[in-house]
């Protein structure tokens, strides 16, 4: 057992695609340890993907990459300028802005960073930013964008957990506000140490304007949250219908998508959704050999020895999850963890709502701490830096984040309090 | 002729594209037909629930193609050149490996799971064959960068 995870890590360590060396691993533990016919291994990769919930997740890619024309990105960028470029530290201001606006339009970090990035630090550099503390803001910013719903990490929880996935979705809101307003603050630190400039305030007539044309991008998550809240749609229906309002959007009220565009954006997609439901797939055969091995109840009794109370054990499973964060991929460890820990947080009492939010935070900082990080090598290279500088920009704003954990770690209503609300528990 | 080349060259992106779509619209369509006709579209979600498993394995064969599996190579890119051209090589006979056993009980699992689907009453083998499917096409890639690398013509795409 330990050997399949030494062995798994090694795979990683030689650049081996994470859902093969999960695949590998565990053929070959089936092949050698109980015995089972192998077929056993392709049966669990289809069954783990056979699921409605998880289809939400191309759906949301689909979605995200037909509004990242650019037309959107910048209409966005306009709006979140028009509202935060006069405060000192502007552009910074409007990277976090921008990222939450986008963040309730796709449902990946990664995409939204990317894109934002693309535009922002440019600008940034432009303005006399250092380029490492603009790409670490943009990084910082990402990692809101699947708190704030729609999410693909939630939606992986969701069906993982068997946990109300629009009620998920409803708790990351107000969370993912918090981050963002968090990040301004540690801006409005910065910005007036290092004296960065403020952009000039838009004229009454220059927000209305920026404002009307940022509407329209904004009816997607209208869309997506009011069907999945009114009971129309189920939460992969919705995303499905967010994919052909981002369609009507870009077709025929921008203009801006061409018909020659899309098979582009169709493959995109497709390697956007493989590239993530694969690992998910791979990780089934690894998910049952723990199983098989009993690990959920030796963890239970472990912790069941060590009579911990709720708030010590979620501080402990916070931090065992920010160091797997740091060196494995956030997904891969979302599908073997959350199986495992599901007993015993029920009889911790925690409730698996908030939890999601917790285990979603958490995986959403792996994604910009060292050695590993989806978000860090984007910026990094959007950026042109190596990932020490990007480091020594980076720490104080991932410390911020993890001060932002603890306090939806340990405020759970936070999370509760809107699902709660608009769409109660029957 | 130069039509049907590229339609073979891409024949997995066209045929995981197409499936895209259509599951998109099976499963709006369906909230239409629910919502403002009343009459719900029986086959609409097992159709795309298996469009859907078409689309990850044939994707994952598109993701090869194209070097886009999540991959950590923070690491490997701290080593010497060489030592990284022994690593992707060693990478490529694994996947090659793991792809050779996933298409044998890929295509076991087709030839004996042929017990009908719930509604729209296809074998399963019609989704199980998308496994043996898409593991030759990536040994195929595997294969041909293998052979690349081996006469150091350059450096050819991962996974």
């Amino acid at each position: 057992m330990i050997t399949l995870f030494l062995l798994m890590l090694a795979l990683f360590a030689i650049a081996m695609p994470v859902a093969w060396s999960m695949a590998i691993a565990s053929t070959i533990y089936m092949a050698l340890g109980p015995k089972i016919p192998l077929q056993g291994v392709v049966q669990r990769m289809i069954g783990g993907i056979d699921t409605f919930p998880l289809l939400a997740i191309p759906f949301f890619i689909l979605a995200g990459n037909l509004m990242n024309t650019g037309g959107v990105t910048n209409r966005l960028v306009a709006f979140s300028k028009a509202l935060v470029g006069h405060i000192r530290g502007g552009l910074a201001h409007v990277v976090v802005v921008t990222n939450m606006i986008m963040a309730g339009m796709s449902g990946s970090g990664i995409a939204d960073a990317a894109g934002s990035g693309a535009v922002l630090i440019p600008a940034m550099q432009r303005a006399r930013y250092s380029v490492p503390f603009a790409a670490a803001i943009v990084a910082a910013a990402g990692t809101i964008g699947p708190i704030i719903p729609p999410s693909i990490p939630f939606v992986i929880y969701g069906s993982l957990a068997n946990t109300s996935i629009g009620r998920l979705l409803l708790a990351g809101a107000v969370p993912g506000v918090l981050m963002g307003l968090m990040l301004m603050v540690y801006i409005c630190i910065v910005a007036k140490r290092r004296d960065y400039p403020a952009e000039a305030r838009a004229s009454r007539h220059a927000l209305t304007r920026a404002t009307l044309q940022a509407i329209p991008p904004m009816g997607m998550p209208v869309i997506i949250l009011g069907g999945i809240i009114g009971g129309v749609m189920t939460p992969t229906e919705a995303a499905a219908a967010g994919a052909m309002y981002a369609f009507v959007l870009g077709f025929f009220i921008y203009r801006e998508l061409r018909l020659r565009d899309l098979p582009k954006i169709i493959t995109e997609s497709v390697m956007g959704t493989a590239a993530v439901a694969i690992i998910i797939s791979a990780a089934q055969p690894m998910s049952w050999i723990l199983t098989y091995e009993q690990a959920p109840m030796k963890v239970l009794a472990l912790f069941q020895d060590a009579q911990l109370s709720k708030g010590m054990l979620l501080l402990i499973l916070n931090v065992i999850l920010l160091i797997l964060g740091c060196f494995m991929e956030g997904l891969a460890v979302m599908v073997m963890a959350v199986p495992v820990l599901m007993p015993l947080l029920q009889i911790a009492g925690v409730d698996p709502l908030h939890f999601g939010v917790v285990f979603v935070l958490n995986a959403m900082i792996g994604t910009i701490t060292p050695p590993v990080g989806t978000i860090m090598y984007v910026v990094c290279a959007l950026g042109k830096i190596s990932i020490g500088q990007f480091i020594r920009e980076a720490w104080p704003l991932i410390v911020v984040l993890i001060l932002c954990l603890f306090i939806v770690t340990y405020v759970p209503v936070l999370s509760t309090w809107l699902p709660d609300l608009v769409m109660p528990m029957r | 002729m130069r039509a049907v080349r590229l339609l073979v060259a891409n024949v997995e992106e066209i045929a995981s594209g197409s499936l895209l779509v259509l599951m998109s619209f099976a499963t709006f369509g369906n909230v239409v037909a629910r919502y403002f006709f009343n009459n719900p579209l029986e086959w609409a979600e097992e159709f795309s629930r298996y469009a859907f498993i078409w689309v990850v394995f044939l994707g994952a064969a598109v993701c090869s193609k194209h070097g886009r599996h999540i991959v950590i190579d923070g690491l490997t890119l701290a080593l010497p050149a060489r030592v990284r051209v022994g690593l992707a090589v060693l990478v490529d006979v694994l996947i090659l490996a793991l792809m050779t056993v996933l298409a044998y009980y890929g295509w076991i699992l087709t030839i004996f799971t042929t017990q009908p689907t719930s509604t729209l009453h296809v074998p399963m083998s019609v989704v199980y064959v998308v496994v043996p499917a898409s593991a030759v096409c990536i040994a195929l890639r595997s294969l041909g960068s293998l052979a690349r690398r081996v006469r150091g013509a350059g450096r050819g795409g991962r996974g």
